[in-house]
């Protein structure tokens, strides 16, 4: 679904001595289908940003255009465009309420007008979706289950709505290495497969660069940066600016670009990608790294 | 946040003005003496005393007289009611309106009055106690006004860590609703519903993630105040001394003076 975000600007607690611009003027156009990371530091806007995407927030001047419902400062009765956006927010077990881990994936299709059945057959269409692929799970308590089961859970609870747009908030956060791995590549597989738009908001560089395709950077309520990762981490030093890093993986080819020549491109992402680029360039001698001795 | 952004009532407000710096456990003996010498106002003259005397505090505390006003105004109804009360139920005195059987007496109108402006008193010197003392200095007061019933087995420590804690966590839980809110709302979670058993059946979402979360809280506080050595009020030293001045034997003896006045005025 196309987002367009025209000259959008969010004060909180407008008139009050609390008030705060979180968002100043943004202005955007996103296509179907694409993958988008938002990156910033704490309290550069981020969360508000994608709150307005479902109508959450409502701008507080400006509109955003979602597919086509329309969304400005005015708006009322947002509860059918969040069936179409799917919001799944930073720490999601702690929405989970429902005796039984079907019942709590239920919870959407069935506020959304959906019959028992049909709500079940969602939920557990959503559930396979997101791994969950044991039916003797469904009928537990999901406090019962681990961390990571509990994440994917209440991640299922959002898809068996069946949004065509889907936004994520450090969707990994607090998980194990492994773990979040795994929900990452499995949202980026699902991304491809179901055509979504998606949103990735997240503090990590590496998993910024790894799965989206496009790049905003935000600063103090404002898009300083926004371009695919290959473009963005290229310029370390404007990124640097914001109080942002590069990925640990770019760190390390510029410091390895010190020492060869030619540099390597500050554009590869993936351990193994710089492996073999890295293997490419042993069999010449010429390229060897100095001071390296005869290996 | 929002949802405690528009309950200013009794929140500590921060200054430095002759009332802020009494020691809280007189500020809280004036309210508690305060609430009991109202009732010997019985007359005009009495009720014009004791006026004077709230306004003279506000005026010390240099707090706006409209925020204080202001926090008067979820009270109103109370106030309304009570008032429209007596006028119909009190008998003596004149007649002065009669309709139907429904009848006004004079004595009704003046205990009307009378006892609006005793709420009203009572309402703004009670929450010139929480304008003026913070959270701390508030528990700090409780608890060392409550320590001698420690023979009688009042658990006056913890009674006052108890509420310090809740006072603490009042803008977490907030934070904490507004955000499971939100999470429920992203899923089709309709708070606003006309339909009043939906609407109480719509909240199931928000108690339940709520409540678990609250006593995962109080748990990992346990345990972090355990792991820091804390054993309950035993032996227990503070690093603010409450300190009984001057300016605080100056007002309890005027406490005592203006019920001393009162009892006087009530033989006029």
């Amino acid at each position: 679904m196309e987002i367009v975000v025209e000259h959008v600007s969010h004060v909180y607690g407008k008139g009050t001595p609390y008030e705060k611009k979180a968002l100043d003027d943004i202005s955007l156009n996103l296509s179907s289908g694409q993958y988008t990371g938002i990156i910033g530091k704490t309290g550069s806007g981020k969360s508000t940003l994608v709150q307005l995407l479902n109508g959450l927030l409502k701008p507080t001047s400006g509109r955003i255009r979602v597919g086509d419902t329309e969304i400005n400062p005015d708006s009322r009765g947002l509860r059918e465009l969040r069936k179409k956006v799917g919001m799944v927010f930073q720490y999601p077990e702690n929405q989970l309420f429902e005796e039984t881990v079907l019942k709590d994936v239920m919870y959407g299709p069935l506020n959304f007008g959906a019959s028992k059945e049909e709500a079940e057959q969602k939920a557990r269409e959503a559930l396979e979706l997101v791994g969950l692929k044991q039916p003797e799970l469904y009928n537990r308590s999901p406090y019962a289950l681990s961390g990571g089961q509990m994440r994917r859970v209440a991640l299922a609870g959002v898809l068996a709505m069946e949004p065509d747009v889907l936004i994520l908030d450090e969707p990994a956060a607090g998980l194990d290495p492994r773990g979040k791995k795994n929900i990452l590549n499995m949202i980026a597989d699902r991304h491809r497969q179901k055509q979504w738009t998606t949103f990735l908001v997240t503090h990590n560089m590496e998993d910024a660069a790894r799965y989206a395709d496009w790049l905003i950077v935000l600063d103090q309520g404002k898009i300083v940066m926004e371009g695919t990762p290959e473009a963005l981490f290229s310029q370390p030093d404007l990124l640097r600016q914001t109080g942002l890093e590069v990925p640990e993986i770019t760190r390390f080819i510029e410091k390895l670009n010190r020492k060869i020549s030619p540099p390597l491109p500050l554009t590869i992402f993936d351990p193994e990608e710089l492996a073999t680029e890295l293997f490419k360039r042993k069999r010449t001698p010429s390229d060897r790294i100095p001071g390296e001795g005869e290996a | 946040m929002n949802l405690l952004q528009n309950i200013p009532i009794g929140q500590y407000v921060p200054g430095d003005s002759l009332i802020h710096r009494l020691d809280p456990r007189s500020k809280i003996l004036f309210v508690l003496w305060f609430v009991m010498i109202v009732f010997l106002a019985d007359r005009m003259i009495s009720y014009s005393l004791l006026i004077l005397f709230v306004l003279l505090v506000v005026k010390l505390s240099r707090l706006p007289f409209g925020y204080i006003m202001r926090g008067l105004k979820p009270l109103l109804w109370i106030i309304l009611l009570t008032m429209f009360l007596h006028i119909f139920t009190t008998e003596g005195g004149a007649i002065l309106w009669e309709w139907k059987g429904i009848t006004i007496h004079e004595a009704g109108v003046i205990q009307a009055v009378f006892l609006s402006i005793r709420l009203t008193l009572l309402i703004v010197l009670a929450s010139l106690l929480t304008l003026t003392t913070s959270p701390i200095d508030m528990t700090d007061g409780i608890e060392k006004l409550l320590s001698p019933f420690q023979k009688w087995g009042v658990p006056a420590h913890e009674l006052a860590m108890m509420m310090s804690i809740s006072i603490r966590f009042i803008p977490t839980l907030a934070e904490e609703t507004d955000k499971i809110m939100k999470a429920q709302m992203a899923r089709g979670a309709d708070f606003d519903s006309k339909n009043l058993i939906r609407r109480i059946k719509s909240f199931v979402p928000l108690l339940v993630p709520l409540f678990i979360s609250t006593f995962r809280r109080a748990e990992e506080l346990a345990l972090a105040m355990e792991a820091r050595g804390y054993r309950g009020g035993e032996g227990r030293s503070k690093r603010r001394q409450l300190r009984f001045g001057r300016a605080d034997m100056v007002s309890m003896v005027t406490a005592l003076a203006l019920a001393v006045v009162l009892l006087l005025m009530r033989d006029i």
